[in-house]
């Protein structure tokens, strides 16, 4: 559409943060309406009406309504582990904050269920598994256990199964999955799942 | 009919016994296609065909497809526990019958992984086809966590929530999928989590 140019201080940059904008407003009139209503329940033409933008112009962004739920998640959880990282400083134990950082992440789960349910169906569906928002968390739990066991205050447990570990069950029990169902809301669930957790970790 | 009799006519008692070699031989044709091509890949006229009825006769047993899933996992599940405690003797340690228990329960999912990771299709929207037979197993393993605790050779755990710790995590690890998706199955992880929950429960 746009002739090559050399960049200038508007066109280009504008558009850019245009595009950004609409983007941004579709990703939230979704995340709106899917905790409102679910997820099957909201329209690619609710969406757009929400974002205040046609139904042609979401699809140039999103091709499915799937892509949307993919682009909902991949925000909240950035967010989410963002606020959690800001919060665990380098002086806090790494016992704790992998105890702090299950509670975060438990109540992510819980404040984002119903989104987080549609896409484990739909993940599970597509067998895209590396999608599930679990595995960044995972990856920074492996980076605190390795601190923990060279400083000699976490069990030498292996790393890497142990951070999956951790991560895999929260992300079942606060969805009530399996064996967990009808088990997520139950307080005890929390505390008894932290008790295990330490029980795992404590040398 | 004839006059009052205590034993039923014999021709009701054989109606009932070939509704039940029908009912049989349906649930076995959807088993060794599940088993053998996947779920999706299997059609309800590829299952009435192998037990040698009609889909207009298999319907009078079954809703649906995922009616039939829910009765192969079903009868997987039992025939797992049988060989499971077929081969527990009361007199090993309960360490050695929890690990024992978990390794068989690994076995029986690779066994019939296109059974269970169908099943993960339609977990997310109907908990409960998940639920019966998992918490079946975590109903042993709860069992054996108090004897041990009792018997003071396993630490103090919550029992009713370690059992379903136990059983989430080795069923979705041994599947491979959401946190513990890696594309490529890794051996190593069974004896890592074998340590891990030596590490856990071990007094």
């Amino acid at each position: 559409m746009t002739t090559p140019q050399p960049p200038l201080t508007q066109g280009p940059g504008r558009l850019e943060r245009r595009k950004a904008r609409t983007r941004a407003a579709i990703v939230e009139a979704a995340e709106s309406l899917f905790h409102a209503q679910g997820y099957d329940e909201t329209s690619i033409q609710q969406i757009a009406e929400r974002a205040d933008t046609g139904v042609g112009t979401l699809y140039g962004y999103y091709p499915s309504k799937e892509d949307i739920l993919r682009a909902v998640l991949r925000q909240s959880t950035s967010e989410a582990l963002a606020q959690y990282l800001a919060t665990a400083s380098a002086g806090t134990p790494p016992i704790e904050r992998i105890c702090g950082g299950l509670a975060a992440f438990a109540e992510y789960i819980r404040g984002n269920r119903r989104v987080l349910l549609a896409s484990f169906e739909m993940v599970a569906r597509a067998r895209r598994y590396e999608e599930m928002p679990a595995r960044q968390l995972a990856v920074v739990f492996e980076t605190i256990i390795n601190e923990g066991i060279a400083a000699g205050t976490i069990s030498p447990v292996p790393p890497e199964t142990a951070a999956s570990l951790l991560v895999g069950a929260y992300l079942q029990a606060m969805l009530g999955i399996g064996v967990w169902f009808g088990r997520e809301d139950d307080p005890r669930t929390d505390r008894e799942l932290e008790a295990l957790v330490r029980a795992l970790l404590t040398p | 009919m004839a006059g009052p009799q205590r034993t039923p006519p014999t021709g009701s008692g054989r109606l009932e016994r070939r509704k039940a070699r029908t009912r049989a031989a349906i649930v076995e044709a959807a088993a060794s296609l599940f088993h053998d091509q996947g779920y999706d890949e299997t059609s309800i006229q590829q299952i009435a065909e192998l037990a040698d009825v009609g889909v207009g006769t298999l319907y009078g047993y079954f809703l649906s497809k995922e009616d039939l899933l829910k009765e192969v996992l079903h009868q997987l599940t039992s025939r797992a526990i049988e060989r499971y405690s077929a081969t527990a003797s009361t007199g090993a340690a309960a360490i050695d019958r929890i690990c024992r228990g978990l390794a068989t329960f690994a076995e029986y999912i690779r066994d019939n992984r296109s059974v269970m990771l169908a099943t993960f299709q339609i977990v997310a929207r109907d908990h409960q086809i998940d639920a019966a037979p998992t918490k079946q197993l975590a109903g042993i393993l709860e069992a054996i966590i108090r004897e041990g605790i009792a018997a003071g050779t396993l630490r103090p755990v919550p029992p009713a929530t370690t059992a379903r710790l136990l059983v989430g995590t080795y069923m979705q690890s041994t599947l491979g999928i959401g946190v513990w998706f890696d594309g490529q199955p890794d051996p190593g992880i069974a004896g890592d989590l074998e340590a891990i929950v030596r590490g856990l429960l071990v007094a």
